[in-house]
């Protein structure tokens, strides 16, 4: 049952120099249960994107001008800001990269959970107190009573995550958009946030959209992956699918410059070039100036075309 | 903004000389266009005055009393001795300049040398003198002019010492600051594993990282030593007579207010100017450095 | 916290020493000789010798530090040369006027500086901001005497609407406040719009948006108590610039409170009382440094920890 269909979702930033494409006609859905990545490197709009489904983005400078973004029947991108208020935090969640930032410094653990709690839900502060007591075990933090009067500063990175965690779920969320959680941790403490999130999903039945440029991560953790590259979107498969058999040169590159401990290479292959400027986008494919198959017809608009069930590539070298 | 891009400087690449470059950086920012004019201004005005001034300071002229602004010999008018109040509010100028410029220039030279010692040695010695300057940062100005007034009697000489006993405070803050976020880095160590001495380190590659906004708080220091300089004048603890002194234009003219109110509100208006030259021309140099110091 | 507590305190008290031993010092390096000033130059050599005496100059410096020293801490500052008076009984009597001058100019001040910050915040770079900031900046620059003048000049002669000096009704009160606030309400005014905006671009904002908080809340709890950390910061300095401020203005307005009777006595050599007001008002000074440094605290939980 699809919990979350975003279609043709186009989103710019207006700035003095021009006019940025940063998000270009993204098309995703999210079944019940299931993990989806959206992979990229820095820049290529994956943050945006999600930002974007939040609806978190300022404008100006940003405009979401084009698409659906539906949350089960409801358009996310016609909703009153009122409504979006009540959907955030409820219905639908985001937990960032950087959870020392993301936190309110001031406020206790505590307060910052009930007061999500209590935003939503008619509740005394001792009811919510205790919902958020089993928000914070129900995250296996350490000694989740002591913690509820801490502050974001008294935890260490891991810890501080799961609060995060714990914040964006207590209410249950159908679907949890996850922004890089483990980018800023420590590789011990990343498997261990990725199992809890794992097994929360398993518990629940939620929905998470991962946001990451770790294919590590993805290849243990998501069910489909969507790649994403100077804001479109080149290739989506399902991952076991992807990681075999990928097709899109940008995901073959990309493949190839992963570290292995398998293979022993003198030099690890990096992609040539840089991503464009979105402000100056060549026409066509966006990859083709850093792509050994190029060629002048690359330089025509490129379609996304399904090439297996489920397996779709932006390139017409691989989709004839 | 990286994340999507875009590169972070304006439009390509700029046309013509650095003179080109230069105008186009001032137009863009008209507050540190404004605020360099006015005090380009002043020193000017202050370091001329004895050529530029129409009439000595204390030249009367008792035919000519009392004349409104904009009369044909006084540009803004005479006071009821017949001294000419354009003359005098440039020789008040002079005054507040020298004065303000020696107090600031002492109190940045005491503020950057304690400071950096302070954050740079740490221990007990950075302590002590931690509290001090917190202590001292926000005292106020007036009062250690009036004790400093008890001991010297009153005069300029006071004045200046209480400004530069609290402002170097307020330099020494940021520039410990400063240091101590420097001293954890690398090129530190590395110095040292060259032989450098300590003092070679603080002042050739710490200092430098603070003289920013070091000169940011300058900008207002001067500001804020006009603005004390004329208030202690203006009761009588400051400059006393015959020394030019904008205070002392208005605590005399205060008295021929209802004849003369072009007394009060010229001299008033020519601080209010300045004052806000200076504040304004530190806004602007502080967005000009702040953002090439933290790179956001 | 109450180690931090401590520090502050413990760092206060030696500063405190400090000021009294300068004000202390007052007495002997001033201007003229206090018997003289006392009795007169004119007084016969036995007179003279008898008040050097009883002002117990007679004894060695440090015993009279320590003397004066006791005496102050029991409220003792001697009697001034002008007066007659015990020194402790003039300030007790000017001291009332004082706080209220003060106490009102800054309300007065926070009342109008901290909404506007926010508001101009709020509606960044658009007229409004502009215009409140642009008020700010000139604010600044206004000499708090100069405005006084001003005020003077505009409600009490031009207009007749206020009284210009005395004490006693509400009315006499407007125009004093009004330009000992306006010194520092420029400051505290741009600090409140600065780090409102810097709050608003922080991460955890975009968090408090993503939980589906009331705006409200957001701006006025969250956004609110991290923006006021900095103007707290400044309420040492804030009432520092009171103190200072209050010294001129009690002049022009004719004020009966401490700030007169500081001024007039430094002009007259009247130094028990110089001394003891400048030791009174230098205390109160680190007093309100340490409260802020205090106050600091209790907001902002990764100082105390």
């Amino acid at each position: 049952m699809c919990v979350l269909r975003v279609e043709n979702l186009r989103t710019e930033l207006r700035l003095r120099q021009g006019t940025a494409v940063a998000v270009s006609d993204l098309s995703l859905t999210l079944q019940a249960g299931e993990t989806v990545a959206l992979v990229g490197e820095s820049g290529c709009g994956k943050t945006t994107a999600a930002l974007s489904i939040m609806r978190l983005l300022s404008s100006p400078p940003a405009y979401t001008t084009h698409g659906r973004i539906l949350l089960r029947d409801e358009d996310l991108l016609t909703a009153s800001p009122a409504r979006l208020r009540q959907l955030r935090g409820e219905r639908i969640s985001m937990i960032f990269q950087e959870p020392m930032t993301a936190l309110d410094p001031l406020f206790t653990i505590g307060t910052q959970i009930t007061e999500t709690i209590r935003a939503h839900r008619r509740c005394g502060r001792a009811e919510a107190r205790e919902q958020a007591l089993e928000a914070l075990e129900r995250v296996h933090m350490r000694t989740p009573r002591a913690c509820l009067d801490l502050y974001p500063h008294q935890l260490s990175g891991g810890m501080r995550q799961r609060a995060m965690i714990a914040m964006a779920l207590c209410l249950g969320p159908e679907v949890l958009i996850a922004d890089e959680p483990t980018t800023a941790l420590d590789v011990t403490v990343q498997a261990g946030i990725l199992d809890l999130l794992a097994e929360l999903r398993a518990d629940s039945g939620m929905a998470m959209l991962l946001i990451t440029h770790n294919l590590a991560v993805v290849s243990k953790v998501a069910d489909r992956v969507v790649v994403m590259y100077a804001a479109e979107v080149m290739e989506r498969a399902p991952t076991a699918e992807l990681l075999e058999r990928p097709l899109h040169p940008y995901t073959q590159a990309l493949m190839q410059s992963l570290p292995r401990m398998d293979r022993s290479l003198e030099v690890l292959p990096a992609i040539r070039g840089s991503v464009p400027n979105l402000l100056e986008m060549p026409p066509g494919c966006r990859f083709a100036a850093r792509c050994d198959l190029a060629q002048p017809a690359c330089r025509q608009e490129q379609r996304l075309v399904a090439v297996a069930d489920s397996h779709s590539v932006r390139c017409w070298r691989r989709t004839g | 903004m990286n994340e999507t891009g875009i590169p972070p400087s304006g439009r390509g690449k700029a046309r013509g000389g650095r003179l080109r470059r230069g105008a186009r950086f001032l137009i863009r920012r008209p507050a540190l266009l404004f605020g360099g004019i006015i005090v380009t201004i002043f020193i000017g005005a202050g370091l001329l005055a004895p050529w530029i001034a129409p009439y000595p300071y204390a030249a009367q002229d008792l035919a000519s009393a009392l004349k409104s602004p904009l009369s044909p010999h006084h540009l803004m008018g005479t006071d009821q001795f017949g001294r000419d109040l354009f003359s005098r509010i440039l020789f008040g100028a002079r005054t507040s300049f020298i004065f303000a410029f020696g107090v600031t220039l002492l109190s940045i030279v005491l503020g950057v040398v304690v400071g950096g010692i302070s954050g740079y040695f740490g221990g007990a010695v950075d302590l002590i003198l931690a509290a001090v300057i917190d202590l001292m940062w926000a005292f106020p100005i007036v009062l250690a002019a009036v004790l400093f007034v008890g001991l010297l009697g009153p005069g300029l000489l006071p004045a200046a010492l209480a400004i530069t006993v609290v402002n170097w405070a307020g330099t020494a803050r940021i520039v410990r600051g400063e240091v101590i976020a420097l001293r954890e880095r690398e090129f530190v160590e590395a110095a040292r594993a060259l032989g450098r001495g300590h003092l070679f380190i603080i002042f050739r590659h710490m200092i430098p990282n603070a003289l920013p906004a070091v000169l940011v708080l300058a900008s207002f220091s001067m500001g804020i030593a006009i603005l004390v300089e004329a208030s202690l004048s203006f009761i009588g603890l400051g400059a006393q007579p015959p020394l030019p002194s904008w205070g002392d234009l208005l605590s005399e003219g205060w008295e021929y207010n209802q004849y003369a109110p072009w007394l009060v509100i010229m001299p008033g208006v020519s601080i209010v100017v300045i004052v806000l030259g200076f504040n304004v021309l530190g806004d602007a140099l502080r967005e000009v450095l702040d953002p090439r110091l933290r790179e956001r | 916290m109450r180690r931090y507590v401590v520090r502050k305190v413990a760092v206060a008290i030696p500063l405190l020493f400090l000021v009294s031993i300068a004000v202390f010092a007052m007495l002997h390096t001033g201007q003229g000789d206090p018997v003289e000033l006392f009795v007169g130059p004119t007084a016969p050599q036995s007179v003279q010798v008898q008040a050097r005496h009883e002002l117990g100059l007679d004894q060695p410096l440090v015993t009279q530090y320590f003397l004066f020293l006791r005496r102050a801490l029991h409220g003792d500052f001697g009697e001034s040369i002008t007066y007659r008076e015990p020194v402790g009984q003039l300030i007790r009597d000017r001291l009332p006027a004082t706080l209220l001058l003060g106490g009102t100019a800054l309300l007065l001040s926070y009342a109008l500086a901290i909404p506007l910050g926010i508001l101009a915040a709020a509606r960044r770079n658009t007229w409004a901001d502009y215009a409140i900031t642009g008020g700010a900046l000139v604010a600044m620059a206004v000499p708090s005497f100069w405005l006084a003048l001003l005020l003077v000049l505009l409600f009490g002669v031009h207009w007749q609407l206020l009284p210009v000096s005395g004490y006693g009704s509400l009315s006499t009160l407007v125009l004093p406040a009004v330009a000992l606030a306006a010194e520092g309400t420029g400051l505290s005014l741009r600090l409140m719009r600065s780090s409102m905006i810097e709050v608003l671009r922080q991460d955890y904002i975009r968090t408090l948006h993503a939980k589906g908080l009331n705006r409200w809340r957001i701006l006025g709890v969250h956004a609110f108590k991290n923006a006021l950390i900095s103007t707290i910061t400044l309420l040492g300095l804030r009432l520092g610039m009171i103190i200072g401020g209050a010294i001129v203005i009690e002049n022009i307005f004719g004020w009966p409170g401490i700030g007169r009777l500081l001024v007039s006595s430094a002009l007259q050599a009247d130094f028990p009382v110089v001394q003891g007001l400048t030791l009174l008002l230098a205390a109160a000074a680190i007093v309100a440094n340490v409260t802020a440094d205090i106050l600091y605290a209790v907001i902002d939980p990764r100082v105390r920890y």
